[in-house]
């Protein structure tokens, strides 16, 4: 029983330290908002006092500062104005910004867990405090009684007061440094002492600004100067970067950008700048920008870098690699960027969970491995393609849904001068993506091309049948199915296709003399 | 004695009924600080009270076309968006691509909220302009008609004027791809046949 009222002594102090530490009634309302009639205002208050903040969610309108809270304490005064009753007001808030709007959540099944604990609680304290008593007027003379039952709480004498003492000097020390040091209505601490530091610092970066401004005049009438001179331009362009001018930055590469008639290096700086000026982010204008420069020119290094910073901000971070990894194998292993392009593949991969290895091996050959081919003699730099194709082909035998790997092993055989390993690679890419006529019908042209009929008998009758529900009007459908269909020696299908595949050339078309004869060998 | 005993051990279990109960709340609290830490649960998003309502018919001042007046209805008979942003809104910038790649799919009326209209007309041209059209809410008001808390705001609006869907904060990957994505298919599907 002892070790209870300690704890009651306790909450006490605790509950006194929280009483202090509520925060003291902030009116936030301003002499511009209040309404002339007091009877109204009073009203206005009494309601505003109801009603959350939304943004800051702990204090009412009343109490709050914040932007929205005064839009609606005047929005609560416009209502009052034109004779609302506060139930109606409130009902009209509740309508639009929901019961979170109101500080008494109304009852409702959601919130009865709510309403109802606290009565349970005090009801349930009640009924311990009962039992309690009840047993101890029951075991009144009986404890004592008997011998053998030890004390409720055997503690050796003093221990009592030193809890309490100790308990307490915890609880006032904490409530001395809550109010020292903690309280929310505290004003801010001064940065005292760091003065010189700070004034330093400050001398230390206005130097730095001059130097950078006075740059900039110089470059400024450097290129007004020699108007027609790009390089003025282009340094005026750096200047304003360093002293931060954007615009005047933007202004000169437009200059230098019109002067050469839209160099793509130049309009890269700007969607760079651009981008700059949005504070890094790369922007919808400049996106635009820095597509139609890939379109003229795909392996502009400013440009793919902004464009793999694009699809990173979108959190595509696959895109963001793959773009990375790209303009990584096209760089000098020496170019200044390299560093920062190797972090930021590291990062992007990293937020993507891409597995960059895998990515690298699924590329093919990197910038590395393909300088280290140029330097091999012949034999052995087959010897290295044919390895790394063995090593593709051992992959897709794995994983044979990797379409684009089909079609790279493809190209690789075509290199080696093994046409029969490329065609059967270009079937793979077929199966690959059994619903894209294309891929069918260029494996099946791999077949016809380099006469692999006999050997490829079987893959070819199950990819005509996907041309023949694919696009069966296509003329390269309907000639390859008569190619086949004549080598079947159904010689009646293979005259009806192809006399449907003239029908649908023009007359002058340099096939169809040769196909007309085809027919007719028929 | 054995009476004594059970005594003894109701005192002790009756002392244990607060511990129960304050074990019981952080059971609770726990389980909601998972959810939030699995992503499950947003403690950010408060829930709305417009989802399900007809969307607000504030005729507001056309950024575009000075003297006319433009409006959420202009736009229904097919779903839409209602972003709501400003200049002066950080996060408003971080989601003007997302918004890009929205306005390929759906429409998307701009409520420029307190803002000055020569200040969202520099914004545009920063950032990007991907909406169908924009008014003006210079005092805040219609933002407060579509229970606006602060920006961006973007709510989806079905083809009958029903707002369907609230997001409050700037649209990222995951909120493109994983809600607003999903919900404007799911419209299209619904107002196909």
């Amino acid at each position: 029983m002892r070790l209870p009222r300690i704890i009651s002594a306790l909450w006490c102090v605790a509950a006194f330290s929280m009483v202090l530490s509520a925060p003291l009634p902030a009116v936030a309302v301003t002499p511009e908002e209040m309404l002339a009639d007091p009877a109204l205002e009073e009203r206005a208050r009494t309601l505003s006092k109801q009603l959350r903040c939304l943004v800051c969610q702990n204090q009412s309108i009343d109490d709050s500062d914040a932007d929205l809270a005064r839009d609606l304490r005047v929005e609560v005064r416009r209502q009052l104005s034109t004779g609302s009753s506060d139930a109606e007001i409130l009902a009209n808030l509740r309508d639009t910004y929901g019961d979170y709007v109101l500080l008494n959540p109304p009852v409702s099944p959601g919130t009865y867990v709510l309403w109802g604990s606290p009565v349970f609680i005090l009801l349930a304290g009640a009924a311990i405090i009962m039992a309690g008593r009840r047993r101890r007027e029951d075991a009144g003379g009986t404890v004592t009684e008997d011998p053998a039952a030890p004390p409720a709480m055997p503690l050796p004498p003093g221990t009592r007061r030193t809890a309490i003492a100790l308990g307490s000097l915890v609880m006032a020390v904490s409530l001395g440094l809550y109010l020292m040091l903690g309280r929310a209505d505290l004003p801010g601490q001064p940065l005292a002492g760091r003065g010189a530091e700070l004034a330093a610092a400050a001398d230390a970066s206005n130097a730095q600004t001059a130097e950078r401004q006075a740059d900039l005049d110089e470059a400024r009438s450097a290129a007004a100067a020699s108007p027609e001179d790009v390089g003025a331009w282009l340094r005026l362009a750096m200047a304003a970067a360093a002293a931060g001018e954007t615009n005047t930055e933007l202004a000169a590469l437009e200059q230098a950008e019109q002067l050469t008639k839209g160099d793509p290096a130049i309009r890269a700086m700007r969607a760079e700048a651009m981008s700059r000026a949005a504070d890094g982010q790369v922007t919808i204008p400049a996106r635009e920008l820095i597509a139609d420069i890939l379109t003229e020119d795909p392996s502009e290094p400013r440009a793919l870098f902004l464009s793999g910073l694009a699809a990173y901000q979108d959190e595509n971070f696959g895109a963001a690699v793959e773009i990375w990894l790209r303009l990584q194998s096209l760089s000098a292993p020496d170019a200044p960027w390299m560093a920062l392009l190797a972090d930021n593949i590291a990062d992007a991969a990293q937020a993507g969970g891409i597995d960059l290895d895998a990515v690298t091996a699924a590329r093919g050959p990197d910038a590395k491995t393909m300088a280290a081919a140029a330097e091999m003699s012949d034999e052995d730099r087959a010897a290295m393609i044919e390895g790394m194709v063995e090593g593709l082909a051992a992959r897709l035998a794995e994983e044979p849904g990797d379409a684009a790997g089909w079609q790279r092993l493809a190209r690789a055989y075509d290199v080696l001068g093994r046409p029969e390993d490329a065609t059967r690679a270009m079937i793979g890419r077929a199966d690959a993506m059994p619903g894209d006529a294309g891929a069918q019908l260029a494996a099946l042209e791999g077949v016809v091309v380099n006469r692999l009929e006999d050997g490829f008998a079987g893959d070819a009758g199950r990819l005509l049948e996907r041309i023949a529900s694919l696009a069966p009007n296509q003329p390269e459908t309907l000639y390859v199915r008569g190619h086949f269909a004549k080598l079947s020696g159904d010689v009646d299908t293979a005259r009806a296709l192809w006399q449907a595949l003239l029908d649908r050339l023009p007359d002058d078309a340099p096939i169809a003399g040769q196909l007309r004869d085809a027919i007719d060998a028929l | 004695m054995n009476s004594e005993q059970n005594t003894a051990r109701t005192r002790r279990l009756a002392f244990l009924i607060p511990l129960a109960g304050f074990l019981v709340l952080a059971g609770f609290a726990s389980l909601a600080l998972l959810a939030t830490l699995r992503g499950e649960r947003d403690m950010t998003q408060l829930p709305s009270a417009m989802v399900g309502k007809p969307a607000p018919a504030v005729a507001l001042p056309d950024l575009r076309d000075a003297g006319s007046t433009v409006s959420a209805i202009d736009f229904k008979g097919r779903p839409f968006l209602v972003n709501v942003f400003a200049s002066w809104c950080a996060p408003c910038r971080a989601e003007a691509p997302a918004l890009a790649l929205l306005s390929e799919e759906i429409e998307i009326f701009g409520i420029a909220y307190k803002d000055k209209p020569e200040d969202t007309r520099g914004f545009l041209a920063t950032y990007g302009d991907p909406f169908a059209g924009i008014g003006i809410d210079r005092d805040g008001d219609a933002g407060m008609r579509w229970g606006v808390y602060g920006v961006p705001e973007t709510f989806l609006v079905d083809a009958s004027g029903t707002i369907i869907l609230r997001h409050a904060g700037p649209i990222d990957r995951r909120v493109l791809d994983e809600l607003l994505r999903p919900a404007i298919r799911d419209l299209a599907a619904g107002t196909k046949p």
